[in-house]
């Protein structure tokens, strides 16, 4: 190369990269890890995109199974992204306790009236906000026409007060199994403890965290036992399946298999677009007797403190959260009801599924919503609880199983 | 013969070998030496201050986590062998008895080019007891229906028989690499002596063969004991903690719980009893 010649390169390269700098410089991209298919998180990235033209939002989505594990080895050493994420909220005393969410209370004005407070309550610890409530949830009893009118079962009403109790559901399902069904009773996330604290909660047992002291155990009640009985039952007596995995119940309902399904609005779209299912939907099911009690709780976007564009994360989410107009988009793409109570409304008036699942689910949220408990032991929580409900469905013995649960979970919380 | 201890390059030369080497031997101290000496100082720590052996005294005291080495260990002494006779088997068929080998190969490769994730979702559904296809299998056959991963008798077997599907047709396929290299005239003298088939086996084959079934047996356990893949995908240890093999537990200690020290006492067990069981394979099949 001849000196000019190389001379005129090397400007043209130095160039280049100052032409390239300036535009890195100008456009900052915030990297954001989440369990939502990526189309369902278009709306709200175009509408703040469109807000915020310097700012760019790169969206990836990891299965919800391993959400908190690649969270926890990507955050964990001070690594820098992602700078947003998704955090299930009875874990974030655990990732705050780990120091894996900014403090986000400077965004807490104005929450009040506008979330609902379960959600808020669910972000937050020690009256410190950490994350954005973006979601909440509810369970619904999905019921299949067909099976029960095969076995002349008066279809359930969708009135609150006409609720079903589990004792009643369970002689139900064995009423459309004689006829038919291959199965009475199935629970959506079959066992997990996000499915199952309304039935302990309802027995009288508690959430399972000592009320007094949220790292001390308390599965070994009457309240437990009793929940837990039934729900080894379920599966010894054939009304429900074992050996099928959490992603696979809903397929048994969408089939055509199975007389009742107690599963979250999420699965509504699916359910409707099911050729040749006929189905309707009833509220939650209480133990007789007891209280009733009806899951929720669901995601909350948080902040990664390492981040390097920690003010744009924040601006996001805020977004995404209590703006009027990121709010609607955030909730557009999503199965679930939104936590910000503004759009609610526009959201089932937009796409309710079922005629009146709106009403049921608000009615839910007001008056039979428990969160998990925020205890900073959670993760152990839902783990060795994971372990003992799929043990009790399998055929382990109900007190035997939450002894050993108890006496494990006390080891485990002893480490923290 | 041209051994390695004759080889003394000259000053110039060294340098030149040496710098070819580092990068391999940056690559191994990087990626190998550096982490499990990380491991090793983080098993003596707990939330980053130095605790002494009490990671290792909590685990001796943990029920699950010495059922978790057992259930390792009893897996371990009966997959091994039962996958090297197995692959030992088809390997002796692939070789000359039987019609297409390459076919034949090539079907028991299939299996190994499916990620051990997919194969073990549906094996999962295949294994489940009210619907699954083995049961359907089983009962039009006549046998009873049975309860596979749900049941803490028969988990063990069922995550056996999936990795089985997949390791025996590739170890079978080095085994036949080793038995091609087997000289056809030593076999033909020995039919010539009057030796059986079994007798050729036992006296000629399977000597010659040491070296090859020394690699598929350690390369074999190595592989067995960090076993991951099904475990958490299909029964994450249970029911009752029959198929908790350690690695899961490793996994949950390190990724779910963050408990680096833990993770790493139960790392630096698994690899001290790694080693030991290796060394002893090695010492049954060294050449004499």
């Amino acid at each position: 190369m001849k000196p000019l010649a190389k001379v005129s390169y090397v400007t043209l390269v130095a160039l280049g990269a100052f032409s390239f700098a300036g535009v890195a410089s100008a456009q900052t991209v915030l990297q954001f890890v989440g369990p939502e298919q990526p189309s369902a998180m278009e709306p709200v990235i175009a509408a703040f995109e469109a807000a915020h033209p310097d700012i760019q939002v790169e969206y990836e989505s990891v299965p919800f199974n391993d959400l908190n594990n690649i969270i926890q080895a990507r955050l964990s050493d001070g690594g820098t992204t992602p700078d947003i994420y998704t955090a299930d909220q009875p874990r974030i005393a655990a990732l705050v306790d780990r120091g894996l969410l900014a403090d986000l209370s400077d965004q807490a004005d104005g929450l009040g009236g506008v979330m609902w407070p379960a959600a808020v309550e669910a972000s937050s610890i020690d009256g410190q906000l950490y994350a954005m409530p973006i979601s909440t949830s509810s369970q619904l009893l999905y019921y299949n026409i067909d099976l029960l009118e095969a076995a002349g079962i008066p279809l359930p009403s969708m009135d609150p007060e006409g609720r079903m109790t589990w004792e009643a559901l369970a002689e139900a399902g064995a009423a459309a199994q004689a006829e038919g069904a291959q199965y009475g009773v199935v629970l959506d996330q079959i066992n997990r403890y996000y499915q199952l604290q309304p039935l302990m909660e309802s027995a009288g047992g508690g959430s399972g965290v000592s009320p007094d002291d949220p790292l001390v155990p308390d599965l070994v009640n009457d309240g437990w036992l009793r929940a837990m009985t039934y729900y080894h039952d379920l599966f010894d007596s054939g009304l429900g399946p074992r050996g099928v995995p959490v992603e696979q119940t809903p397929d048994l309902f969408a089939n055509g298999q199975t007389a009742f399904f107690v599963g979250g609005p999420w699965w509504l779209p699916r359910m409707t677009g099911t050729e040749g299912l006929r189905f309707g939907i009833a509220p939650h099911p209480y133990f007789d007797g007891g209280e009733v009690v009806t899951p929720t709780g669901a995601w909350s976007w948080g902040v990664n403190p390492n981040s390097e564009h920690l003010e744009e994360a924040v601006t996001f989410v805020s977004f995404a959260s209590t703006d009027p107009v990121g709010s609607l988009e955030t909730a557009r793409g999503f199965p679930i009801p939104p936590a910000n109570m503004g759009v609610f409304d526009t959201y089932y008036a937009e796409g309710q599924e079922v005629e009146g699942v709106g009403d049921l689910i608000l009615h839910e949220l007001t008056e039979t919503a428990r969160i998990r408990p925020p205890t900073r032991g959670y993760i152990q929580f839902e783990q060795i609880l994971g372990q003992a409900f799929e043990d009790i469905r399998n055929g382990a013995d109900p007190a035997t199983a939450l002894e050993q649960a108890q006496s494990q979970l006390e080891r485990a919380w002893s480490r923290l | 013969m041209f051994g390695i201890r004759r080889f003394r390059p000259a000053g110039g030369q060294a340098v030149t070998a040496i710098l070819f080497l580092v990068p391999a031997l940056l690559v191994l101290v990087a990626f190998r030496l550096w982490p499990a000496a990380l491991s090793v100082a983080g098993s003596f720590q707990h939330n980053g201050e130095w605790v002494g052996l009490d990671n290792y005294v909590f685990l001796f005291q943990s029920d699950t986590a010495v059922q978790s080495l057992i259930v390792t260990l009893i897996y371990n002494v009966i997959i091994n062998p039962v996958q090297i006779a197995i692959a030992f088997a088809l390997a002796l068929l692939l070789v000359d008895k039987i019609v297409a080998p390459s076919v034949w190969r090539s079907l028991l490769l299939i299996p190994v080019g499916i990620p051990l994730a997919v194969s073990s979702v549906v094996w999962g559904i295949a294994f489940r007891p009210d619907d699954g296809a083995i049961n359907a299998i089983l009962m039009a056959l006549g046998f009873p229906a049975q309860p596979w991963l749900t049941s803490p008798d028969q988990a063990l077997l069922a995550i056996m028989i999936l990795v089985s599907w997949v390791g025996v047709g590739y170890w079978a396929f080095f085994l036949t690499a080793g038995l091609k290299d087997i000289p056809s005239s030593l076999l033909e003298a020995a039919r010539i002596d009057g030796a059986t088939y079994w007798q050729a086996l036992r006296y000629i084959v399977i000597p010659l063969m040491k070296r090859p079934l020394a690699f598929v047996l350690v390369a074999n356990t190595v592989s067995n004991f960090l076993l991951f893949p099904p475990i958490r995908i299909l029964t994450a240890g249970g029911p009752s903690g029959s198929t908790n093999l350690i690695m899961h537990e490793v996994f949950l200690n390190a990724f779910t719980y963050d408990d680096q020290g833990l993770a790493s006492a139960e790392m630096v067990i698994l690899i001290a009893v790694l080693l030991l069981v290796v060394s002893l394979q090695f010492r049954f099949l060294r050449d004499r």
